[in-house]
């Protein structure tokens, strides 16, 4: 019956134990090999391979490496099944830096998935192609990470904040300024979850540019408070030391500023919004928060900060050493703060070694003459502790205690001399007091008696009574060197020295070298000190002294060796030297001179002034430091900033900051700000600026602004938003439109007055002249001939009397297509590309001082070649400098030579430059072919000619892989519209106003929209083998009261090898207001079917446009 | 990165993988290590914590259970993803979503109180104080606002809350003003100092000579709760120099783990008509006479419906919503670092 219900019971056991690991992943984490995961992988059940790749996890998991799969695995990275998904992730993230080349198979999946509808798709798909690290494809996360940032889902956006250092860490420099750009977007995010993490690049990436922060202070501390706790300690890190670096610490520096009212603010601004952090059950929020205080707050105020603090300790054993030691700093600094929490303090027995030992520092520097009592009370319960060593520690802090606080030295030192007497009691085994108490006792006694001697002078006697019972050997030889220190001090001590000398000597053999060192320094000193003093006892000193020094000269430790030859010798020559001054002992110091031998020597030097010079030395030898303060305890004093890792640790720990200098940041002047802050706001929320009244008003208008975007939640459209106008325009629109009428009615009139003038001179333009190459006249010339001393009024409207004319010629002849400028029906001005003049570079192949006098250079050629579609076309330019005839020049392509299998040659030259003779001073022109193959790698020729090869290359440009594909403006905005998503990217870059000579900004608002729309484009086109659709430049018109001129340039192409659309646009805003600014913002927007593609073309036009001419 | 954050996010870690399956143990972890990967993948991204709320973790991630690891072994497949993002955080609330429905709407209030005590030798009390947590379930619709006062905050010492917890209403006039995050989380916690009348006395006797420790514990209610106090136990360790012991009690049994020499008398619930009494005599080593170190004893009880503190809830509103939610409310109290030293 038993046995069988004992089976019963065990299998019921078995039964359970089975049914309550059935459904886990218990088997697959041992047998993880149990089944064929390759076949798993590739099974097209989601289940089966969910389960091959949680083998692969429970393999990681126990450490192997699995990166054999890893081909197979990326293979399912396409799979719609979200676990499956989610694994792949995983794994590929763990091994894509080992097989960076697998990776990037996975990278077309990355960029589908961003595209997906699920937000969660989405970030995952962010964070795995952010967490891969492939150098590589850099650029491609870099768009992603700008893609996410607008998105949505405020999940996705926060992934993308979370992105961001990844992507620092990866290449430090190169994406600097757009990461920085990227994170002033994100600071600005209206998800507090957004903010916590933008918070943390901000910190990885740029943690001293505090311009980024600035305009959005009081914003980021009024919502400090939703923020999620992590995001919470780094938002009050940057917040501080911005406050730090832009208004310094409070105090003196304040008088000292010119306007004081608006520093405080800042100040105070923080402090009130760090304040309900102290209340946050996140102990790190709440270091962080009174850390704010601890520098920044006045003194009354810092005592809102104790309670929260203390209470930290309570949060959780494991952060209790990291909040003592940050109280430790602060109750070093201010123990005034603290006095009265001294309870918080006490030890209890849970409490490891580490923090006791802090606890009980703390308790020594709050102590106070009201606390006392009861701290030393506690300690002396600590002296029973069974950790011996924490019962040292708290007998050296009751004799800090003791000295620091005279009402209880005394009844401390009679504790701490029983403590050292308990030793005396029979049968007592002197490891329960430990070597460690006796021995900090004792130092305590001393360290009390350096301070108050006469206080402790009978303590002192009874310890010397006891210096028998006392067996540890530090705490003889620091009571030994006490006798020998106060002998002169003390007429009770000198009284019992001839009995503890001889006791001194009795002992010497046995002793310890410790004490057997500090008994003959002792006694040395003592009669050195007291020669004159001792009476009587002095011939007993010295007797004992040459006895242990005789014992000492032949002692077993050289240490004590070496030390008594040297006070041998010391000894000697005092002696002599005081021999006239006592002359009842001066046979018997003759004899022992005699016996040492040094009879001859001590004779001969005293006389004089070496006699004073004697009697110093031994003083200045044997004066050993009086300094005999305790060091707490083997804390050091820690430095570092509070709540600091290195704070911790005491050391600089790796990627520690300290606050920055105070006033080190000066905040830009209100108006570029401004043009920061609102040129990277986008999405139609905005940033409150900086703190003038007039801001304020203006302020509120935003608040109502981005609550309407926040309802409609419209941030996924790529918009700029809504910008707001300057300073100089609110409330005054209607006097600002006549100004602008007036303004164009003089334009208008000038314009027309001086038609008749510009067409005598020169023709404005070239209608008939169709080709888009370097025909047009440029606009320079025409400035030039303008002449030079006419009127203000005449010579601003000469200027733009061009433009003006064709806009007079466009509205004339509107069917046209081939006019310069037509008025659309916007009110805006819009160029098209026949105007624009192409200025191709020629770039030297081969010099001729290298070449024998031949001279050959190239140019990119612009528009559509006739034949050869599929490579880049190039002009050839063969001049002969020399003054002989070149022969027998030809060209080759290196390269395909050595390849011989290439069915098409890379390089066509037509027409074929097999010239036989090439005369002097002849130039000869070739159209060349070159295919790129969309690479930019060089491509390498050799040029003969009179029986010589010269190796040369010739060098790609990105611009020249396209070819211009003629679209209207509609066509354009159809095909943009269907590339978005990947495939679409956007820079900024800045365009230098002053590049050209200061025309540029003394020119009105309009008429430099239309010189910089023709610079741009013209700079573009010379560059960029793209087809101009439209540009578009505002005019100033009553219909249109925008403040803000925007210009577009679109310009279109296909790449050359796989005819895949590339469109570009070039948005740049002239702010009429900031006029004065030396830089125009361009954004330039790329959208190309090949992403890779466009990134390259997108750097090429942020080449182009910043370049400086 | 700051050292207390990245000891709290520890903290949260072990909180909500034991939150997930019940306890950290290696066989825990290692049943479920996939739901633990997936937990640290969601929990932090590259060094920094990403989503840590317990509540929005439980949406994305699926905890295991029984029924659902029944589903799998049936159906053969599992899932423990949710394949949309959890819909919270788009209001002014991060911790809670606008959605939340329920047919029963309830709200559960706990007060869990710690008492941390100091006995010196002589019998004096050194420390009482009491570490309280109020910890809520909340299973409310919409987005009701709760307000809670107490009769007596004026005892409460130090505080920490929630981030629902409104920082006005609080400095004012002492008043919590929250919008509760869905299910369960811990409101606020708090710390009542200085309190004077502990629960239950202890009366340890050490006497030794020539060899023998003389012991007797006598543990008595000094102050009645009102409540029964349960589950007391009294531990300390056993000096180095104890070689054997010989202890009997007149209530509960005694028993010592070998291995970290240490004595534990379980009393289990505190009898009110006597007091329980340890007594007998240990046996020291060779050559020692006396004792030479002297335990610190561990006293450790429960009692239940009652808070230590004294602390007392006056009322809880729920407004902003239509319904009237079911609200309950119970306390308990129990011994955290209960030392008397000897």
């Amino acid at each position: 019956m038993l046995p069988q219900l004992a089976s019963t019971a065990a299998s019921f056991t078995r039964a359970s134990s089975l049914v309550l690991k059935a459904g886990t992943d218990a088997h697959l984490y041992d047998d993880p090999h149990d089944a064929d995961i390759l076949r798993l992988l590739d099974s097209k059940f989601d289940a089966e391979k969910v389960e091959a790749l949680t083998r692969l996890l429970a393999l990681i998991c126990q450490g192997s490496d699995v990166s054999a799969f890893f081909p197979a695995v990326v293979k399912s990275v396409a799979s719609t099944n979200l676990e499956v998904k989610k694994l792949v992730y995983i794994y590929l993230v763990h091994y894509a830096e080992k097989r960076p080349d697998e990776a990037l198979l996975s990278i077309n999946t990355f960029q589908k998935d961003l595209a997906d509808f699920n937000p969660l798709v989405r970030a995952w798909a962010l964070r795995a192609m952010c967490g891969i690290r492939v150098f590589v494809v850099a650029q491609l996360m870099i768009m992603a990470v700008q893609k996410c940032a607008k998105d949505p889902s405020h999940y996705v956006r926060r992934c993308a904040a979370t992105a961001i250092p990844k992507l620092y860490a990866l290449n430090k420099e190169q994406y600097q300024n757009t990461l920085e750009e990227l994170i002033g977007m994100l600071l600005d995010d209206k998800s507090a979850g957004v903010l916590g993490a933008a918070a943390a690049a901000f910190n990885a990436v740029c943690p001293d540019h505090f311009e980024i922060l600035a305009p959005r202070f009081h914003e980021v501390c009024r919502r400090l408070g939703e923020v999620e706790e992590w995001g919470q300690v780094l938002l009050v890190d940057i917040l501080h030391r911005y406050v730090v670096a832009a208004h310094g610490y409070p105090g003196v520096e304040d008088i000292g500023t010119d306007d004081g009212s608006k520093i405080p603010h800042d100040r105070a601004c923080l402090l009130e919004c760090t304040l309900p952090l102290l209340w946050s059950h996140n102990s790190a929020v709440v270091l962080a928060a009174a850390r704010v205080h601890w520098t920044l707050a006045s003194s009354e105020q810092l005592r809102k900060i104790v309670k929260p603090l203390l209470f930290l300790l309570r949060s959780s054993v494991d952060s209790q050493y990291v909040v003592l030691a940050n109280l430790l700093t602060l109750a070093k600094e201010k123990p005034s703060l603290f006095e009265e929490y001294y309870g918080d303090f006490f030890v209890c027995s849970s409490d490891n070694y580490h923090v006791r030992a802090m606890k009980l520092e703390i308790l020594a520097v709050i102590a106070r003459e009201s606390s006392i009592s009861a701290i030393l009370q506690e300690l002396q319960a600590y002296i029973n502790d069974p950790n011996r060593d924490f019962a040292a520690d708290a007998v050296r802090i009751i004799g800090v205690c003791a000295k620091k606080h005279p009402s209880i030295s005394f009844p401390c030192m009679e504790g701490l001399l029983d403590l050292v007497q308990g030793v005396q009691n029979p049968g007592s085994d002197q490891d329960r007091i430990g070597d460690g108490v006796i021995l900090q006792a004792v130092l305590a006694i001393r360290s009390v008696a350096s301070e108050h001697f006469s206080q402790v002078e009978k303590v002192f006697m009874r310890l010397i009574r006891d210096l028998d019972l006392i067996r540890v050997p530090a705490a003889r030889a620091v009571v030994i060197w006490m006798i020998g220190e106060y002998s002169s001090k003390s007429s009770l001590v000198r009284e019992i020295l001839p009995t503890v000398f001889s006791y001194l000597a009795s002992c010497f053999v046995d002793e310890e070298n410790e004490s057997k060192l500090q008994i003959l320094n002792c006694i040395s000193k003592a009669i050195v000190k007291c020669w004159n003093i001792l009476g009587g006892s002095l011939k007993t000193a010295l007797l004992a002294l040459s006895y242990i020094l005789d014992l000492g000269v032949c002692d077993v430790s050289y240490d004590v060796r070496d030390r008594a030859r040297m006070l041998q010798h010391l000894m000697d020559l005092h002696r002599s030297s005081m021999i006239q001054g006592s002359s009842d002992i001066s046979d018997m110091l003759k004899n022992t001179c005699l016996e040492k031998g040094l009879e001859s020597d001590s004779n001969s030097s005293s006389n004089g002034n070496s006699k004073q010079l004697l009697r110093t030395v031994p003083n200045c030898l044997l004066a050993f430091p009086k300094s005999t303060s305790i060091p707490l305890l083997s804390l050091p004093a820690r430095t570092f900033l509070l709540g600091s890792m290195s704070h911790v640790v005491n050391h600089c720990a790796p990627g520690y900051r300290s606050l920055p200098e105070p006033h080190s940041f000066t905040a830009l002047p209100i108006g570029s700000t401004r043009g920061i802050s609102e040129l990277i706001s986008a999405d139609g929320t905005f940033t409150t600026e900086m703190m003038s009244e007039e801001v304020e008003e203006e302020s509120e208008y935003t608040e109502s602004m981005s609550s309407d975007g926040s309802a409609s939640d419209d941030s996924y459209d790529s918009t700029t938003g809504l910008k707001i106008a300057g300073d100089g325009f609110t409330g005054s629109k209607g006097g600002e439109g006549e100004f602008l009428s007036l303004n164009e009615s003089r334009e208008v009139q000038g314009g027309l007055s001086c038609t008749g003038n510009d067409v005598s001179v020169a023709p404005l333009i070239d209608f008939s002249d169709t080709e888009a190459t370097e025909t047009f006249k440029p606009l320079g010339i025409n400035e030039k001939q303008v002449p030079s001393g006419q009127s203000g009024i005449s010579s601003l409207s000469m200027k733009s009397g061009d433009d003006f004319e064709l806009w007079l010629a466009s509205g004339s002849s509107s069917n046209k297509q081939a006019s310069g400028v037509s008025r659309m029906s916007s009110g805006c001005l819009n160029l098209s590309m026949d105007s624009i003049k192409r200025e191709p570079r020629k770039i030297t192949l081969l010099d001729f001082t290298n070449g024998e006098g031949l001279e050959v250079k190239y140019s990119f050629c612009f528009g559509d070649p006739t034949c050869h579609k599929k490579m880049v076309w190039l002009k050839l330019y063969l001049t002969n400098r020399s003054s002989d005839a070149v022969s027998a020049i030809s060209l080759k392509d290196t390269e395909s030579e050595l390849a011989k299998d290439v069915v098409k040659p890379r390089v066509v030259v037509l027409p074929s430059p097999e010239l036989h003779i090439l005369d002097p001073h002849q130039m000869r022109e070739f159209d060349m072919y070159v295919d790129f193959q969309q690479q930019l790698v060089p491509v390498k020729l050799a040029i003969n000619c009179n029986q010589n090869s010269f190796l040369v290359k010739i060098v790609p440009d990105v611009g020249t892989f396209l070819r211009p594909k003629v679209m209207t403006s509609e066509q354009f905005s159809i095909v943009e519209s269907k590339l978005i998503g990947m495939f679409e990217i956007t820079c900024r870059c800045f365009l230098d106003r002053r590049t050209k000579s200061q025309s540029l900004a003394e020119l009105d608002a309009d008429e430099e929209a239309l010189a910089v729309a023709r610079m741009l484009a013209s700079r573009i086109l010379s560059q960029i083998n793209v087809f101009l659709v439209t540009a578009t430049i505002p005019v100033y018109h009553e219909a249109i009261s925008d403040d803000i001129l925007s210009v577009h340039l679109k310009f279109s192409g296909e790449t050359l090898v796989d005819d895949k659309l590339c469109l570009v646009t070039l948005t740049l805003e002239l702010d009429p207001i900031s006029n004065n600014a030396s830089t125009l913002l361009v954004e330039v927007k790329v959208n190309c079917e090949d992403s890779v593609f466009g990134s390259n073309i997108l750097n090429r036009f942020q080449k182009a446009v910043t370049e400086k001419q | 990165m700051p050292p207390l954050l990245g000891i709290e996010f520890l903290c949260k870690v072990a909180d909500v993988i034991s939150e997930y399956l019940g306890g950290i143990t290696e066989d825990l972890i290692k049943d479920n290590f996939v739901i633990v990967y997936q937990l640290l993948d969601e929990m932090m991204d590259n060094g920094f914590p990403l989503t840590t709320e317990i509540n929005t973790l439980k949406d994305m991630i699926a905890p295991p259970n029984i029924v659902s690891r029944m589903l799998s072994v049936v159906t053969g497949g599992s899932s423990n993803m949710n394949t949309v993002l959890p819909i919270a955080t788009t209001s002014n609330w991060p911790w809670r979503s606008t959605d939340v429905k329920y047919s029963n709407n309830e709200v559960y209030f706990d007060l869990v109180e710690e008492m941390d005590v100091i006995v010196n030798r002589d019998g004096f009390l050194i420390k009482y104080e009491v570490y309280g947590e109020i910890r809520v379930i909340a299973r409310l619709s919409g987005v009701p606002e709760l307000t809670m006062t107490f009769a007596n905050p004026s005892i409460i010492n130090d505080v920490s809350f929630h981030p629902c917890v409104q920082f006005r209403p609080w400095e004012t006039h002492q008043q919590l003003t929250f919008v509760p995050p869905d299910g369960e989380f811990k409101l606020m916690s708090y710390r009542v100092k200085k309190l004077k009348n502990t629960p239950i006395y202890v009366k340890p006797q050490f006497s030794s000579t020539g060899g023998l420790c003389r012991v007797s514990i006598l543990v008595g209610i000094r102050n009645d709760p009102g409540k029964q106090i349960d589950y007391t136990t009294l531990e300390f360790p056993l000096p180095s120099s104890v070689a054997s012991w010989d202890l009997t009690a007149n209530h509960g049994n005694i028993s010592s783990s070998p291995g970290s020499k240490t004595l534990t008398w379980t009393i289990g619930k505190m009898p009110k008509d006597k007091s329980p009494c340890l007594s007998g005599t240990m046996h020291l080593e060779k050559g020692m006479d006396h004792l030479e170190e002297f335990p610190t004893l561990l006293v450790k009880f429960k009692i239940m419906g009652i808070a230590m503190s004294g602390l007392r809830i006056d009322r809880t509103d729920v407004r902003n919503v239509t319904y009237s939610p079911h609200k309950g409310f119970r306390a308990v109290s129990k011994a955290a670092n209960y030392e008397i030293r000897t």
